[in-house]
């Protein structure tokens, strides 16, 4: 009856790390990772443990919840509808926001994105500061596709929430999609704000910044995410595209004079006086520094990593 | 003062009729308040223009922190200008009009009003149940002696534990049926624990705990007593220190410190020699 390599008080401990895991990568230490999440697993050790464990009130509920998220997750719908009954009836629909989200979610699942809507709208009535609640409508606004109606609640969302690090994360990642890159980076300036040590926000927003075309700054941040992470691949990467292109351009703009190395020109382009150009020996050796860091780190792989090697190798090429 | 020289023998009718329901009806009325608590409970609300209010403090205060020089000038020095009009023009203010009424009455301000309301609700779940069974106690059974503790005591204990009876004579231990009352009402918390688990509403004391808390001010995002001015005060010393923050790049020269880093070495004048190489 038990499901394999099963033990109740692991399979407790885990769902209840689980419940309070977060979703911000920054706050756990790179070795306490909360445990995956597996929603097949979650609904059969939950549900086991739901019929032979003895909880709490507070806890049984909780796994309840959980268990029911999960049996939506993988697709049990007639489970989920087992478990809201249980719920419902002790904490009742009409007083309970947290039931009313959980109803929105069963409607979701059952792609029924109206009704949904709904029961979240009336629910934000009733308390309009349930976090959970707020984010679930921008979530099905967005897996409806409607990309600009998600951003205007999201926007209104984060104009109240300031300190949310992953709904700023949800609003740039929104503005990207609809290649709306000066607002995203601005979401990005906040992420940083909020969490100035995740070296992944310094790297996504040097992205942005070469995607808008700020070769200097982009420059800037790829070295400020390799500083916090040495050896990041992605920020070596950008490293490598950003110093060849802010190359490129100077040498580009110099033929028309020596004068001043063609920073002012290059400056007034960006539209960023207050950025001090990176100094042009500088922009040599990290562009060298990146390409024998990438090579090198893909040798290191040894045989799994000899064909990315390669590519990698193929590349660096190519760009020279 | 000796053991002997006060034999007194309790009527076991005391016991089944006066000790023993005191105790029950104490327990009972601590489970019915705890149910009826959790009726009258209504879940605190929160407010959207309240969070909005602290979030923009705490937005402004890690603007100025060292977090905000990760940022790049030009994104810093636009947020906090507009962070800076924002608190002028008060645009962040819970209700901005209150902001220069002066002093304002907390009558006014709906929110704090459903805060003093749950406060009566609760205090009232207290104080009358207690005062009922107080004068049923002092009505029915003053000046009875329930129990005698089978340790000995010294003569302060007289006051706590021989309440209603007047007697300069009578050995400490003995314990009146007032006395009794009290014992109970401070004594019963563990059991209520024991029967409605952590957090039950059963005992008084928890709500005289919060009552004490709700008057000091600065108790996190729920500070329902707050006065509306002195939130626009806050706003506008914030917006003082936000005018005086430097912005000094952290970026400054990181891409020096990342070569460092790598241990590569770089002579900014010779970088065009550095090239052919």
């Amino acid at each position: 009856m038990a499901p394999p390599n099963f033990n109740v008080t692991n399979a407790r401990q885990k769902l209840a790390t689980l419940r309070t895991g977060t979703a911000d990568p920054v706050s756990v230490g790179a070795e306490d990772l909360p445990p995956h999440y597996d929603p097949a697993e979650v609904l059969s050790h939950g549900s086991h443990l739901l019929k032979t464990a003895s909880f709490g009130d507070i806890e049984r509920f909780a796994v309840l919840e959980q268990v029911f998220v999960a049996a939506l997750d993988t697709g049990n719908i007639d489970i989920a509808k087992t478990h809201l009954a249980t719920i419902e009836k002790r904490f009742p629909f009409k007083s309970s926001v947290r039931v009313q989200r959980l109803y929105g979610l069963l409607k979701e699942a059952e792609g029924d994105f109206d009704k949904a809507i709904e029961i979240y709208q009336t629910a934000l009535e009733q308390d309009e500061i349930n976090v959970l609640t707020h984010k679930r409508l921008v979530a099905v606004l967005s897996s409806q596709g409607k990309r600009t109606e998600a951003i205007e609640r999201l926007v209104t969302y984060v104009d109240a929430f300031m300190q949310d690090v992953e709904a700023w994360a949800e609003l740039a990642s929104l503005y990207i999609g609809e290649s709306m890159y000066q607002q995203a980076a601005f979401c990005f300036e906040e992420l940083l704000l909020l969490r100035p040590q995740n070296h992944l926000y310094h790297i996504r927003y040097a992205d942005l910044l070469y995607t808008l075309g700020k070769l200097d700054l982009a420059v800037k941040y790829y070295c400020s995410g390799l500083e916090l992470c040495k050896d990041n691949l992605r920020a070596l990467y950008g490293l490598r595209l950003a110093s060849s292109a802010l190359l490129d351009q100077r040498s580009k703009q110099r033929p028309s004079g020596k004068g001043s190395k063609g920073t002012s020109s290059v400056v007034s382009d960006n539209k960023n006086q207050d950025v001090e150009p990176v100094e042009e020996g500088t922009l040599v050796a990290l562009q060298k520094l990146s390409g024998d860091r990438l090579s090198a780190l893909y040798e290191k792989q040894g045989k799994e990593g000899a064909t990315l090697a390669l590519v990698a190798k193929g590349w660096l090429q190519c760009q020279e | 003062m000796g053991q002997d020289a006060q034999q007194i023998f309790l009527d076991p009718a005391i016991r089944d009729w006066v000790l023993i329901p005191i105790m029950l009806v104490m327990v009972l009325v601590g489970v019915l308040r705890h149910h009826a608590t959790q009726l009258l409970n209504s879940t605190p609300k929160g407010n959207l223009k309240g969070m909005r209010e602290s979030a923009a403090l705490l937005r402004a205060r890690t603007l100025r922190s060292p977090a905000g020089f990760i940022l790049p000038f030009p994104a810093f020095a636009c947020r906090r200008t507009y962070l800076a009009s924002a608190f002028e023009a008060g645009s962040y203010l819970k209700n901005p009009q209150a902001a220069n009424s002066g002093p304002a009455n907390p009558m006014t301000d709906p929110a704090g009003m459903e805060a003093m309301m749950d406060m009566m609700k609760k205090n009232m779940a207290m104080i009358v149940p207690q005062t009922l069974i107080m004068s049923w106690i002092t009505f029915f059974f003053s000046g009875f002696v329930l129990i005698k503790l089978p340790f000995p005591l010294t003569l302060r204990f007289k006051a706590m534990l021989q309440r209603g009876i007047e007697t300069a004579d009578m050995d400490v231990t003995w314990v009146s049926s007032l006395s009794w009352y009290f014992l109970n009402l401070f004594g019963l918390r563990s059991i209520f624990t024991l029967i409605l688990g952590e957090d039950n509403a059963a005992g008084g004391l928890q709500d005289m705990n919060q009552m004490q808390m709700m008057g000091m001010p600065g108790m996190g995002a729920q500070q329902p007593m707050q006065q509306p001015g002195e939130v626009a005060n806050m706003f506008k010393s914030e917006k003082e220190f936000l005018e005086l923050a430097q912005h000094e790049w952290a970026l400054m020269g990181v891409e020096a410190r990342v070569l460092e880093l790598y241990g590569v070495k770089v002579d900014a004048t010779e970088g065009e020699e550095k090239k052919n190489v």
